[in-house]
């Protein structure tokens, strides 16, 4: 297991060993969710995931 | 099989004898409802004179079928026969009147008056409209809140227990207070109270065509929860604390929701914030902290924690305005009361403190 912090709710992050980049997290705690950015030997870096809107136009 | 028996009978003798003392209102029914279903109180006696002799089913219909005990008038040589502790749910002041009388047989009382709430004997007069008779209590009165008092209530001969309202609000503010994120001296709290908070007897302001529909302020600027809730939190303070609390009579049975406004004393983030409550709460067994990003109850809703000992607490940074929100939601007869109050006993005869209390509420409801 590895751990992180939310950027959030700072709520101490449990995740799997074999998490792997680009997958999307939930914090248990806050609900945010969040995006792995890069995982590096045993450290995690998270960022909370941004979601682009279609640009429907005005 | 003896083995079977011996077990039994050693379970028998950890019984605790408890009575209700006032057992025909709603805290006296919520309690009955809790202490019934505990698995280490035995209720020996409950007290009403107005239904003595009745069923308790009969003013607290929930509990027909599940025990067969009838109201009896107060006796005080009746108590002490029967009792190693006892609950006391009388009006304020009665309890005073009372206690001390239970206190000289050697029980133990769990009071859900605000008659020994108060540590300040001048703060009756002001707040309540009586001289204290015996002010030697108030020292020796544990308040009944484990999240401040857990360690006092071990060895406690009488308990407190704090009124609804000033739970949901000393709750809600009691990490930021302690923390100094807020200004201490400027906090406004608004509740929203359910009708069960007014007591079983009817007046008119409970009379269904007046309360119904309405929302409707009351004692706007002098609420007598304002007494303890300032005592308490000033516990916890560098600085006295001012709070200006409103509260609102609304629509519903039971319930309370605090929505409490702070201001911030420096720049924080919402971090600071997470990080002060779950210092202060991360093990209580009944507070949640409630702020989700995800599904309809994204923060503390009264509605979810009917019927719970819980006291969900969420919030949220306004730096617009420069504030602290803090929402606070708990069931007035229970976190608020009864529930409280079993909580209190648990740690006062050295039991888990959850037992009895763990069930979670309805949904929907």
């Amino acid at each position: 297991m590895m751990s992180a912090k939310c950027p959030d709710c700072d709520s101490n992050l449990e995740i799997s060993g074999d998490v792997v980049e680009g997958e999307i997290l939930s914090c248990p705690c806050c609900g945010l969710e969040l995006e792995v950015v890069k995982v590096n030997g045993d450290s995690v870096e998270l960022q909370e995931l941004v979601i682009e809107g279609e640009d429907w136009g005005e | 099989m003896h083995v079977l028996k011996a077990c039994c009978k050693l379970e028998m003798i950890k019984m605790v004898k408890v009575g209700v003392i006032g057992g025909s209102g709603y805290v006296g029914g919520e309690l009955l409802r809790l202490l019934l279903f505990h698995p280490k109180v035995e209720v020996t006696l409950v007290t009403s004179d107005k239904y003595a002799g009745e069923y308790v089913f009969t003013v607290h219909p929930n509990l027909r079928g599940v025990a067969q005990l009838k109201f009896v008038p107060l006796n005080i040589q009746n108590i002490k026969d029967n009792c190693e502790i006892v609950f006391t749910a009388v009006p304020h002041g009665a309890a005073v009147k009372l206690v001390p009388k239970l206190l000289d047989l050697g029980l133990k009382v769990i009071d859900m008056s605000a008659d020994f709430r108060l540590k300040n004997p001048d703060d009756y007069p002001k707040w309540y409209g009586w001289r204290h008779p015996c002010p030697e209590l108030l020292k020796e009165a544990v308040y009944g809140l484990p999240e401040l008092h857990r360690e006092e209530l071990k060895n406690a001969r009488l308990i407190a227990c704090p009124g609804c309202m000033a739970t949901a609000t000393i709750l809600g503010l009691a990490p930021i207070i302690k923390e100094g994120l807020i200004d201490r001296d400027k906090i406004i709290v608004d509740v929203k109270i359910g009708s069960s908070g007014a007591g079983a007897k009817p007046s008119l302001a409970s009379h269904h065509p007046e309360r119904f529909g309405g929302v409707r302020a009351y004692n706007v600027i002098n609420h007598r929860h304002i007494a303890e809730i300032e005592q308490e939190l000033n516990l916890l303070s560098i600085s006295p604390v001012k709070v200006a609390f409103t509260p609102h009579a609304v629509n519903m049975v039971r319930g309370i929701l605090a929505t409490i406004h702070g201001f911030q004393t420096r720049e924080i983030t919402m971090g600071d914030v997470w990080r002060a409550y779950r210092s202060m709460y991360g093990t209580e067994p009944f507070i949640r902290l409630v702020k989700y990003k995800k599904g309809l109850y994204q923060l503390p809703d009264p509605k979810v924690v009917i019927g719970t000992n819980f006291c969900d607490i969420g919030f949220e940074l306004d730096p617009r305005a420069n504030r602290i929100l803090v929402l606070s939601a708990i069931d007035n007869l229970l976190k608020g009361a009864a529930g409280q109050g079993v909580q209190c006993f648990n740690i006062m005869m050295g039991f888990d403190e959850k037992i009895g209390l763990e069930h979670p509420g309805f949904h929907p409801v």
